[in-house]
């Protein structure tokens, strides 16, 4: 596929910061926009926006010239979406005017019967948004004020999207509301998407790639796993999966979990059967080993294969990831054991799990 | 004495009327043109804006005449003692008035706004019309009223400019004027307090649209 936004910049901001980015996107992508405050995502998003001139910057979407030299395209020419943390709607208009006005500058042949398509009231339902319509912004809750500008940017059909943390603004409870519809995003469009946020959590569930900002330097990463879970970091990695009760072992005090496909047996802390809830897979609470351990104390040995051998920085130990019935899932062994045992990507062994954690 | 009531009404209004509509225009252009000038510049144009708050009328109408008479040399234009001269120099006396709200209501509208009608394909033109203007409503409001009732409880200016001719120049204060000259009370009352009434009306007003006086105090910092 062709590139679609391609952003070339090399700046300084202020004295403090320098921006250097250069990557490129091609439509459909989804690109989380990862890093600490302060290290230059949000100029990033408002430069290819427009709303700071970034006089060395270089951006084209679909081989259009946003920026070049002194070709500057002005903001309202700029087919985008720009969702921010907050203050996405006029006040002076309700929920229903806050859309038009923007499709009414963008869309060619903008006509009321627009409101009564098929597909534009497909994505008023898939935002839930039918009932605040008419409502003015003040009296919209902080989540319904997203969604409509959620709405907004899908209604638009814009060339880019750019999203600056849309959910930071939001307590968890309204996040998880609107998460669910930020997912559909990538179906239903071909706009290329960047997206701002603090969370790991919305990157992994969102992104298929990852921009990693420090101190204004963008790095551009299409591993969203590994941009997540450096392979550099000596941090302890950890997975997260979804998990079910199926049965209980009243003998033996021990409880049944499906996970994925997989079945795990872990002791009883009293779950009714059906409860659903998440596994923390520790790296440091998998070994390895070559066949099947059914003689040793080690209650879930699993059938897995090797993904990748990240090494650690500190020479003697190294990070494996395993594709399992569960999912992936990683190991922490020593180099020793890793030579010992002749591990390498694509290599069938047992993951042998000693601990998980049960989350709600 | 209805006779000249009427003129004089007349007169009044289309003075006040005419002298708003034009600060409105000017004061806005003004407002804007003056917000991305240099700090020190912008606070000297400000206090020359500001300057009919405190000087005595009479010394505006004062050095409008001379003003007068020294362009009426030159291209034989008489201002003095006509219509379109009060007009001038209503807009003189009242523009801190019309000024004040409307910078006011200008310089409390949030970028974050226009910026996000900018990314919804406004263009400058039409943010000022679609986003500015609505969101500064209030403050254009308060303008036209304190400018409306500002310009109508004109006095000094209008005797030094505008002398006292019926039809032409005589507004309702200078009726009042006239009125007590001539010792003729009862009319002098009855006109007064149609002017306390009409100034209450119409400040009654300015504070149920915009709630405050902020509109007439100093810029905020």
């Amino acid at each position: 596929m062709n590139d679609y936004l391609s952003v070339s910049i090399i700046q300084r901001v202020n004295h403090k910061l320098t921006l250097e980015a250069d990557f490129k996107l091609v439509s459909g992508d989804v690109c989380g926009v990862f890093g600490e405050s302060g290290s230059g995502k949000t100029t990033l998003l408002r430069g290819i926006a427009g709303l700071n001139n970034l006089s060395f910057a270089k951006v084209r979407v679909a081989g259009d010239v946003w920026q070049e030299g002194s070709a500057i395209k002005p903001v309202h020419k700029r087919h985008l979406a720009f969702v921010m943390q907050d203050g996405n709607l006029l006040p002076h208009l309700n929920a229903k005017q806050n859309i038009e006005y923007a499709l009414k500058r963008r869309l060619d042949a903008f006509e009321k019967s627009f409101w009564c398509k098929e597909s534009t009231e497909e994505i008023i339902e898939m935002m839930n948004i039918e009932h605040c319509l008419q409502r003015f912004p003040e009296q919209l809750s902080g989540g319904e004020k997203q969604r409509i500008a959620l709405a907004r940017a899908l209604l638009l059909k814009p060339q880019v999207m750019l999203f600056d943390e849309p959910l930071s603004a939001l307590d968890d409870g309204r996040k998880n509301e609107v998460l669910p519809y930020l997912k559909q995003l990538r179906s239903k469009t071909e706009a290329c998407i960047l997206y701002v946020t603090h969370s790991k959590q919305e990157l992994a569930s969102l992104a298929n790639k990852v921009l990693l900002v420090e101190n204004g330097k963008f790095h551009m990463c299409s591993n969203v796993e590994e941009a997540i879970f450096p392979a550099s970091e000596t941090a302890q990695k950890e997975v997260y999966l979804p998990a079910k009760v199926e049965a209980k072992v009243a003998r033996w005090g021990m409880q049944k979990i499906s996970c994925g496909e997989q079945e795990l047996l872990l002791s009883d802390d009293r779950e009714p059967v059906g409860a659903e809830f998440r596994l923390c897979i520790k790296a440091k609470d998998v070994t390895l080993s070559l066949k099947q351990q059914i003689d040793s104390s080690v209650l879930n040995s699993i059938a897995s294969v090797v993904i990748d051998i990240y090494p650690m920085q500190d020479g003697f130990s190294a990070d494996v990831l395993l594709e399992t019935k569960a999912g992936k899932i990683w190991a922490s062994i020593s180099r020793y054991s890793l030579d010992r045992m002749g591990l390498v990507p694509g290599l069938s062994v047992w993951a042998n799990i000693k601990a998980v954690a049960l989350l709600p | 004495m209805i006779a000249s009531l009427v003129s004089s009404t007349l007169v009044t209004l289309k003075l006040a009327g005419l002298s708003t509509l034009l600060l409105i225009f000017l004061c806005c252009i003004m407002a804007m043109a003056i917000k991305p000038l240099p700090k020190n510049l912008a606070n000297i144009i400000r206090t020359f804006i500001s300057i009919p708050l405190v000087l005595p009328p009479v010394v505006l109408g004062f050095y409008l005449l001379l003003v007068f008479s020294w362009v009426g040399q030159y291209d034989g234009l008489s201002l003095a003692f006509s219509f379109e001269g009060l007009v001038l120099g209503s807009i003189l006396y009242s523009l801190p008035f019309v000024y004040q709200p409307i910078q006011n209501a200008l310089d409390n509208i949030s970028r974050s706004h226009t910026e996000l009608a900018a990314t919804m394909g406004a263009s400058a033109f039409d943010r000022f019309f679609s986003v500015t203007l609505p969101l500064a409503k209030n403050g254009f409001i308060s303008a036209a009223i304190l400018g409306f009732a500002h310009t109508i409880g004109e006095f000094g200016v209008v005797l030094m400019i505008g002398g006292n001719i019926p039809g032409e120049t005589q507004v309702l204060s200078v009726l009042l004027y006239e009125y007590v000259e001539m010792g003729d009370y009862n009319s002098a009352h009855n006109l007064a307090a149609i002017l306390l009434l009409f100034s209450f009306s119409l400040l009654f007003a300015m504070y149920h649209f915009s709630g405050s006086v902020n509109a007439i105090s100093p810029v905020k910092r």
